[in-house]
Order: C-alpha cells, then structure tokens, then sequence
C-alpha cells in the first residue's frame, strides 16, 4: 500500500513538473498557427521523454550513477566538457527564461509595478524556497501546484472543440503551402520542448537523492513516474494546443506573450480561470526554473567530481557547498540576464531550440551504459527500450541539424 | 606555403565587404514583400488579441490588472509595427500597404492605449472590441492583397 502510495505520489509529482515555459509557449503557438495539425508531435516527444527518463531512473538505482556522471565516463573528458559548457549555456537561457516567465505571471496581478521589481520578487522567492525546503518539498509542492493547470483540460472540453479533427492531428502528416517552415519549426519545438536535457539530469540526480534502490522495488517507481507521469503530462500539452486552436486559430492571434496563454483559461472560465491559470503556471515554471538550476548544479559538481545534493544528509553536513553556491550561481546569472530587457518568451525559444542540439551529446550515452550488461547486469534495456533508444537518437540527430536553421529561417516562428 | 594563409584570409575579408556593400545599396534596408506580409500578420495578430481582451473587458471577466498589462503589450506591439512602417521605406509596390499598415498601427495602439487608461469601462470595451474586430479584418486583407 505504501509503495502504491509512493508511485501516485510520484506520478502526479512528474505530471505536474511536466509543463515548463517551453510547453507553454511552443504548445499554445503551435496550436493557435496551425490548429490540430500539430498534435501527433505531442505523442512523439513525450514517447521520447518517457523512454529517456525511464533509461536515466534505471541506470541511476542500478549503478548510483546520474546522467552527467554517465556521460562523462562514456564520453571521456573532452567530448564532455563539451556537452558540459553546451549544457551550462542552455540551463542559464532555461532558468532566465523560467525566473522571467514568473516575473510575467506576477505581472498579470501587479501590472503597476515595475517589471525589474516583479523579476527581483520572482528570484529571491525561488531561491528562498529552494534554501528552506528539503528536495522531496521541492518536488511535491511545485509538481502539486502545477496540476492547477488542469483548467487547461477543463478548457478544452468545455470549449466543444471538433473531436474528429483533433483526432485527425494525431495523424502524422507532411504540411505543404508557404508556411511549410514555420509549421516544421513547430514541430522541432513541441517535440523539443518535451524532451530537454534539464529534465532527465533533475530526474537521474533525484533518483541518486532519494537514495532508489531495486531492492526495495524502485525500479517499479521509476517505470510507473516515468511512463505514466509523463504521459499524462502530455495530456497538458494537447489540452494547450486544443485551446490555442479552437480561441486563437480562427481569427489569426499569433502568441508572443505568456498573457495570451492565460488568456486561454481566462476567456474559458473568466476571474477563475485566470487565477487558476496564473497559479498553475507559476507553480510549473517555478518547479522548471527549480529543476534547471539544479541540473545546472549536479551537471557541474559531477562533472568535477564535487559533493552534490539538496538530501538532508547534504545539507546537515554542509558537505556541498559547490554545488550549493553553483545553483545559486544560476539564478543569479539568470537574473542579471532578465534585467538586460530580453524578452522571456524570446529566451524560451531560443533555449528550446538550443537544447535540441545538446540533446543527442546527452542521450547517447545514456542508451549506452543502460544497454550494456557489464554495468546493468539483468536490468539492461529489453528489446523495447533498445529500439526506442536508438530509434530517438536517430530522429534526434535529424532534429539536431535542422533546429537552428530553422529557427533562423523562420525569424523564430513568426514568418 | 604558409604565406598563404594570411592572404585567404584578407581576401574573404574583402569578399564579406563587398557583399556587405552590394548588399546595402541594392534593397537592404527597405521592406520587402516578406517584410511587410510579416508586419501585416502581426498587426492583425496584435488587433485580434485586443479584440478579444476588449472583449472579456466589455463583459467585466476580467481584473484590471490583467486588462491594463495586455492591452500595454499589444499597443506597443501595434505602434511598434505602425513606426516600422512609417520609418522604412519599402519595396517598389507595396507603399500603399505599408501605409494602410502604419493607419492600422497607429489606430490600434490608440484604442488599447484608452482602454488601458479605463480597463473597467464597460462600454468603452464594447466600443474598443468592434473597432479592433474591423481593423483585424483590414490587417488581414492588406495582407492578403500583396
């Protein structure tokens, strides 16, 4: 009973961790661009995240050893320091474009106060509760919150979308005319935005924190957060996209601020929708700023081979203070960066997009050691895990060369 | 052999000139059709998304504050694109879109401007929304017309 409990724990924590900025932005611009064509790139990302993640939660409580630490040892050093600077690069765009998203929320109740005030509440309120609250808090409180944005889903139905149509975006299908570019640039990003590497360095380390272990049946957590966290997480996702195309679609809004992915719930469900809305989001990008500044923070100290942890055995013995001092680093080079006047939903765009060329540095060596029988013994990957890996890396090496010209391409999606 | 390294390099630097110098005297500078086709969705995106604040603003679903920071950003966004009209010179052709655009910008960021300055004046946002609704359509056939 106990252990049922710990999964559902689990799974609602990953299901409401599961949407970011990223998600937020990419979701709703794909679906007010393009309707429901995009949905079938919802499945294909959080496919891809589950396999991933379930591959790092593995190999975590089988060999004690997260992502970055894997990487390294498979990669070797350059190859890793490598990925490292990549990945360092992408977790500060990641953590400013999260501290600027709360800062942007705030400012739909606070709109005469001065954004610059309103990006200084957002980062010292994170950084206050990251400091006073042990990783389990961290993770259930901001995960919880941000299964407020259920509304979401609410809202979709509530809307009387038509349910032929949305089934027909499930249906893979190749988008032709003179927006062939921009609805390609969606696809990248809906796809990438599930799938960025801050997750799975938060959800290895997290594995490592809380001390899994197969012996006291873990690895039937892991399969259970990851599988099915993440995929109803996704249910988010299309809810986003659902909304997006059924309020912003047919007259044209093309999405550039987080108040027009408010505006979504709010036009659904008024006052209430727009206060459930606000929260939800700001519990989910705050949760994301959270898990980018510590994937910054592990990605460092284990590459160093520094000491690491927000457990309560690291903070009692004051035996981490790099890795400490490397999260509050983060925050603050995220700060300095929201006060140059970049805009956040810009900086999550292009984080996004950033991420997916870091993604296959990350992910192969993943697949590697969790296949390999000398470090998993009976718990390697299985037929399934194996195919889906590589089958992943492959469409993540295409995705990879094509993300940034696209980007350029399509002047970030706006034609 | 290796004397002829600094001079590949002098010479890619001169090729990057030149093209940087044909580039800007031959169009760079002046919005193209691209250009104003991207200026025109995005005026009809900024007066669409008005529109439908005003909207909820006209029926009281709406706090102040939210109403005050989204019609700010969509003006902005609006006056920004009506600036970049009046500003840049364009393309042979597309003059007469590029100023039926900078009317469109001026318009709009003028109407969220006064509903900024009144959020919870019902009839005002009434007003607001049927103003933007026909200046969404206008972006959108200027648009349509390149």
């Amino acid at each position: 009973m106990k252990k049922i409990l710990q999964i559902a724990l689990g799974v609602v924590a990953a299901l409401g961790g599961f949407v970011d900025i990223g998600e937020l932005v990419f979701n709703t611009q794909a679906g007010a661009a393009f309707g429901y064509q995009l949905l079938w790139t919802v499945p294909i990302g959080v496919v891809g995240i589950a396999t991933y993640a379930e591959m790092c939660g593995r190999v975590a409580t089988i060999t004690k050893r997260p992502v970055f630490d894997v990487v390294r040892q498979r990669l070797g050093f350059g190859p890793g320091l490598i990925t490292l600077i990549a990945s360092e690069a992408i977790n500060i765009l990641t953590v400013a474009a999260e501290v600027g998203g709360i800062a942007l929320v705030l400012q739909l109740y606070f709109a005469d106060l001065p954004f610059r005030v309103l990006l200084l509440i957002a980062a010292v309120a994170i950084i206050f509760f990251v400091w006073v609250l042990p990783f389990e808090g961290i993770e259930r409180i901001f995960g919880y919150g941000g299964l407020l944005l259920i509304v979401y889903i609410v809202a979709a139905v509530h809307l009387h979308p038509d349910w032929g149509s949305v089934a027909g975006g499930f249906v893979p299908h190749w988008q032709t005319g003179e927006n062939t570019l921009i609805y390609w640039y969606f696809a990248v990003g809906v796809i990438a935005a599930a799938m960025v590497p801050y997750e799975v360095y938060f959800y290895s380390s997290g594995a490592v924190e809380e001390g899994w272990e197969e012996e006291q049946g873990d690895l039937m957590v892991n399969k259970a957060n990851a599988i099915l966290g993440f995929a109803l997480g996704g249910v988010f996702s299309v809810a986003l996209i659902i909304v997006a195309a059924v309020l912003f679609h047919p007259v044209g809004v093309n999405p550039e601020f987080l108040g027009t992915v408010a505006l979504g719930s709010q036009i659904s469900f008024g006052q209430t929708g727009l206060l459930l809305a606000a929260l939800g989001m700001m519990f989910a990008i705050g949760g994301a700023a959270v898990e980018g500044s510590f994937a910054g923070a592990y990605a460092f100290a284990q590459f160093l081979g520094w000491e690491w942890g927000k457990s309560k055995h690291a903070k009692h013995s004051r035996r981490a203070p790099g890795f400490t001092s490397a999260w509050v680093l983060l925050f603050v080079l995220a700060f300095l960066i929201d006060l140059t006047g970049a805009n956040p939903v810009l900086i999550t765009e292009y984080a996004v997009v950033m991420a997916v060329v870091a993604l296959p540095l990350t992910y192969l060596p993943v697949l590697l050691i969790a296949r390999d029988e000398r470090y998993m013994g009976e718990h390697r990957n299985g037929r399934l895990a194996d195919a889906l890996g590589f089958l992943y890396l492959g469409l993540l090496a295409i995705v990879s060369v094509v993300a940034l010209p696209l980007l350029f391409a399509t002047n970030h999606g706006s034609g | 052999m290796y004397r002829d390294r600094p001079l590949s390099l002098w010479r890619v630097a001169i090729l990057i000139l030149a093209a940087v110098s044909i580039a800007s005297l031959t169009g760079c500078g002046r919005l193209d059709k691209d250009a104003v086709s991207t200026d025109l969705k995005t005026l009809q995106s900024a007066t669409a998304e008005g529109m439908l604040v005003a909207g909820q603003a006209a029926r009281s679903r709406a706090p102040a504050d939210f109403i005050e920071i989204r019609t700010a950003e969509l003006s902005k966004q609006a006056q920004d694109v009506a600036d970049s009209f009046a500003e840049t010179p364009t393309e042979h052709g597309f003059q007469d879109a590029a100023t039926r655009g900078n009317d469109i910008g001026n318009r709009a960021s003028e109407l969220l401007d006064s509903l900024h300055s009144d959020p919870g004046n019902s009839d005002l946002a009434t007003n607001v929304t049927h103003e933007l609704q026909t200046l969404s359509d206008q972006a959108s056939a200027a648009e349509e017309s390149l």
